[in-house]
């Protein structure tokens, strides 16, 4: 590689890389105010993440390899590191995936019992037999089918009614309609009244029965149950409390 | 003190795309995509650019046979990156199947991290290859001061190892001191192992029987916490390189032991904190000429001629054919039957023949070649009946020339007489 000159000084790449930095922060205030989410606690967690992106930009290499990329080279990155820090600080998964929140083991628990959730189907023959959903949809493995069926079941157990919030309800004209507009279009949709939660779950579970029983015609099974596991993390090697918290009938959906 | 592949070369590139686009392909096609149709769409929560479309379509989207499609065109796409035809098209169509792909199978539930830095590689790679289709297209008259090949690399090892910056960095503000002093992580490890055990094994128990081993997972965890943070210095310095991969690695064979969760695709990825381009390099020149001999009148014979001299851009290997001059001075008369003829390296270690010749050639081109070695744990009895079957019948299959191929005025000097 031919040896390259600096386009401008290293003090003055420094200070455009703040005002860059800058930008971002005042894009995520935004983003926070309009979702309205933790603004503190995000802008304290972007410094970090831009002192450490600060860090590399300081470094002589770094600079040398951006500084002669061409154009849309740096446009690239520059775009590319932008929608990874909004994602990561804004926390809306869903809206903006791929460009996601990294929050895994992020937060302190401070309770001493975990709940897990099991499944169990009854055969037509009265057997009790185990059913691990994953197995069935492969492709919603790593979590994603068993995490949300934990928090449907949690919601329907705890009669958790997620309604919208009534900030939501009147739309406003002009400018802020058009804010009103982007916020319900970010926010989650709520999870609705419990009556259609437990109509959403059932329909879930059915179709997790209806999968086993292709896969085992020999032993089919006409309902499957939510068993829920207590354990106390304090006592880990006590018997943990078990009890049925769902039932749902294949039968009933022939 | 440099950055990490700031010396990366084609073959580096080429290596790391074939990675990434291939673990797509073997990814994809383990997964039984169309079970998913038989989920309610109820359970349907649209993700990403999954969300835009009306809610209306929703049920064409999540049928079988959108999801066939969508499986066989990314396989065939997939396929055409990792091969190298129409590279930038089949990336760029490839990139958007892949983010339907991956939002769709998120929206029954959790929209989880695997794959994410797979197909931020995958993202970066197109991107970087059409813009050098950009900038050749429109920079014709000026001379560009930058190494192509090493700008897709940087910015994939920058954007995984922010990854991290972000888990840590999370984890320290939201979570603070709180999250290691306390029983955070035996909390974290009951509730994932208790989930459905794909593994088997159970030695979540031992935490709790066994202290030091307890005080060792709750100091090993904030020690990974600042090399999280820390990991974009892994492009500059490489005691710390080496330290950072050791710690990730070390926190997710923990992970996987104690909470039955397997990062696979970023373990996969941490490939590219080492430095490729050293590894991959075709082998060194040597004083005597490393000579491949080759059946100059079989049409296979000289296709794979023609693909060394194509890949040989630094002149590793000559060619000569097994009925020429070099041939008989070299290695004496050959046998009358052309079926006992094979392909013949003689190299500076002595003279190797056979599927063992054949891997050898491979690895001296380096790049994509050097995974040629795994091969060679294979016995050569093995190795050898694959070899001598398609020997056997290469006349038939591929047909025969009817004169020993002679050199061009451009191949003079690789083509020995």
């Amino acid at each position: 590689m031919k040896s390259e000159q600096s386009a401008y000084p290293s003090g003055k790449f420094l200070f455009r890389v703040i005002v860059y930095f800058l930008f971002i922060l005042a894009v995520i205030t935004l983003l926070d105010r309009i979702i309205w989410a933790d603004i503190v606690d995000d802008i304290l967690e972007g410094l970090l993440c831009l002192a450490v992106a600060f860090f590399v930009a300081s470094r002589k290499p770094f600079q040398r390899f951006f500084l002669n990329l061409p154009r849309p080279h740096k446009i690239i990155l520059l775009v590319f590191f932008s929608f990874m820090v909004i994602g990561q600080l804004i926390d809306l998964p869903r809206r903006t995936f791929p460009f996601i929140s990294w929050t895994m083991y992020g937060r302190a628990q401070g309770a001493n019992e975990v709940y897990s959730y099991s499944y169990r189907g009854i055969t037509q023959q009265g057997e009790v037999v185990s059913v691990n959903p994953v197995v069935l949809f492969p492709t919603l493995s790593h979590g994603r089918m068993a995490l949300a069926l934990e928090k449907r079941i949690d919601n329907l157990l705890h009669a958790k009614e997620v309604n919208v919030d009534s900030r939501m309800t009147q739309r406003p004209g002009g400018v802020k309609g058009i804010v009103f507009d982007f916020r319900m279009g970010m926010l989650p949709k709520p999870a609705g009244d419990l009556r259609r939660q437990e109509k959403e779950l059932t329909e879930f579970l059915i179709t997790i029965g209806r999968m086993y029983n292709q896969k085992f015609p020999h032993s089919p099974l006409e309902a499957i149950e939510v068993i829920q596991t207590k354990r106390d993390i304090a006592d880990f090697f006590k018997d943990p409390q078990v009890k049925k918290v769902y039932h749902a009938a294949l039968e009933r959906e022939r | 003190m440099t950055i990490l592949h700031w010396n990366a070369t084609h073959q580096t590139r080429r290596f790391v795309t074939i990675w990434v686009f291939g673990l797509w392909f073997f990814f994809i096609v383990k997964d039984p995509l169309s079970l998913i149709s038989r989920l309610p769409v109820s359970a349907v929560d649209p993700v990403g650019i999954l969300g835009l479309p009306p809610q209306s379509l929703l049920p064409f989207l999540f049928n079988a046979v959108s999801l066939w499609i969508l499986k066989i065109a990314l396989l065939c796409f997939l396929g055409g990156v990792i091969l190298g035809y129409r590279p930038r098209i089949c990336a760029a169509i490839t990139c958007i199947l892949l983010t339907v792909y991956t939002s769709l199978v998120r929206s029954f539930g959790l929209v989880d991290h695997t794959e994410i830095g797979l197909i931020f590689a995958a993202y970066l790679l197109t991107l970087f290859l059409l813009a050098d289709g950009w900038v050749k297209k429109h920079s014709q008259n000026k001379q560009e001061n930058y190494n192509p090949h090493s700008v897709p690399l940087i910015a994939i090892v920058l954007s995984l190892s922010f990854l991290y910056t972000f888990i840590g960095s999370h984890r320290l503000v939201h979570g603070g001191w709180e999250t290691f002093t306390s029983d955070t992580l035996f909390y974290w490890i009951v509730q994932t192992s208790s989930r459905v055990n794909l593994y088997g094994w159970q030695f979540e128990g031992a935490v709790f029987q066994y202290p030091v081993l307890a005080y060792t997972l709750k100091i090993g965890f904030f020690v990974c916490t600042i090399f999280e943070i820390l990991a974009p210095l892994a492009l500059f310095y490489r005691n710390f390189r080496y330290a950072f991969i050791a710690v990730i690695a070390g926190f997710h064979i923990s992970i996987l032991l104690f909470m039955h969760i397997l990062f696979l695709e970023n373990m996969l990825l941490l490939i590219l904190f080492f430095d490729l381009t050293h590894w991959l390099a075709p082998a060194k020149a040597v004083k005597e000429d490393r000579i491949i001999f080759f059946d100059g009148v079989c049409v296979l014979c000289n296709g794979f001629a023609d693909w060394v001299l194509k890949n040989d851009t630094t002149g590793v290997y000559k060619l000569a054919a097994i009925q020429g001059e070099t041939a008989k001075r070299v290695l004496g008369e050959q046998a009358k039957d052309p079926m006992e003829w094979s392909i013949i390296l003689k190299d500076e270690t002595g003279i190797s023949t056979r599927s063992k010749a054949i891997l050898k050639i491979l690895y001296g081109l380096g790049g994509v070649g050097k995974l040629a070695a795994i091969f060679l744990v294979l016995p050569a009895w093995l190795r050898d009946a694959v070899y001598k079957f398609v020997a056997r019948n290469r006349y038939r299959w591929f047909g025969k020339k009817d004169n020993c191929r002679i050199s061009t005025q451009k191949e003079t000097g690789r083509i020995l007489p």
